[in-house]
């Protein structure tokens, strides 16, 4: 088998599994508990979801102009994602949602805004 | 001045990396139109080390692979807790950060936020604390640990 035959398997074979991560995510935005829980379920669509597909399409790229922009995308993905999860949870508290079943004394919370 | 310098010459390769073009002429415009951002930037005050955090950025690579390899680990703790929600026994936590400068406290609540399982939902740059939830106690935990911590702050240098 030659190794150009090996990275697309590697390829096929992330992007599948990449996939089935963002199926997973998916399935836990629906069956998790409250807000916050449910963010991590759009965690797993954000990291392992986006990075293996990302991952499994730069195995499979034709030249170094497609490699260039993949690697940046996820370069930009990597920036954007958790500041927009951070900003999702940051508006759930401070529009006083408090999380379900927290097992932790709660701590005292800043102002709004 | 040097920042521009920096800032230029990282537009430039960035520009040369997407056009695909390499005649005289539009490498020469390239270059002027890069130069034109910089100091754009410059005149906005915007070139500091929080908007262009050259020591976080040359350093970032060499923990890259760590994150990675963490970010895969708790991936699958997540989808198992997916797969039976009775498992979730969601926490919140404050974890204390160690970064002296702003770059380095929203790259710690970045790295948390990315690995699944934990996000920080509040970052208080008074007293230098992350407010963290996570998914279970084991990934609560985990962000205790001074593990994340420290490889932030060797980013940071010094």
């Amino acid at each position: 088998m030659s190794a150009l035959e090996i990275t697309q398997l590697i390829g096929i074979a992330s992007l599948l599994i990449g996939s089935l991560a963002v199926i997973f995510g998916a399935l836990g935005l629906l069956r998790l508990g409250d807000v916050y829980q449910r963010m991590h379920g759009a965690g797993i669509v954000d990291t392992g979801g986006a990075g293996l597909i990302l991952f499994g399409l730069l195995m499979l790229s034709p030249d170094w102009t497609v490699t260039v922009r993949l690697i940046l995308i996820g370069f930009i993905l990597v920036m954007t994602g958790p500041t927009a999860t951070h900003a999702i949870a940051r508006a759930v508290r401070v529009s006083d949602q408090e999380p379900d079943n927290v097992s932790e004394t709660k701590t005292k919370k800043r102002g709004r805004g | 001045m040097r920042q521009i310098a920096i800032s230029t010459a990282l537009l430039y390769a960035l520009w040369l990396l997407l056009s695909g073009h390499y005649n005289g002429l539009l490498l020469t415009l390239g270059f002027f139109s890069a130069l034109g951002a910089s100091l754009i930037g410059a005149r906005m005050g915007v070139l500091d080390e929080e908007g262009l955090p050259m020591a976080i950025l040359v350093r970032l690579p060499k923990v890259t692979l760590w994150l990675i390899w963490e970010i895969l680990k708790s991936n699958i703790g997540v989808v198992r807790v997916i797969l039976n929600p009775k498992l979730a026994r969601p926490q919140i936590v404050r974890v204390k950060a160690s970064q002296k400068a702003v770059a380095g406290l929203v790259t710690h609540a970045n790295f948390i936020t990315l690995t699944p399982g934990t996000v920080s939902v509040d970052v208080d740059e008074d007293d230098n604390m992350i407010l963290v939830h996570g998914l279970t106690d084991d990934f609560a935990a985990a962000c205790l640990e001074p593990d994340m911590d420290a490889k932030v702050s060797s980013l940071e240098g010094k």
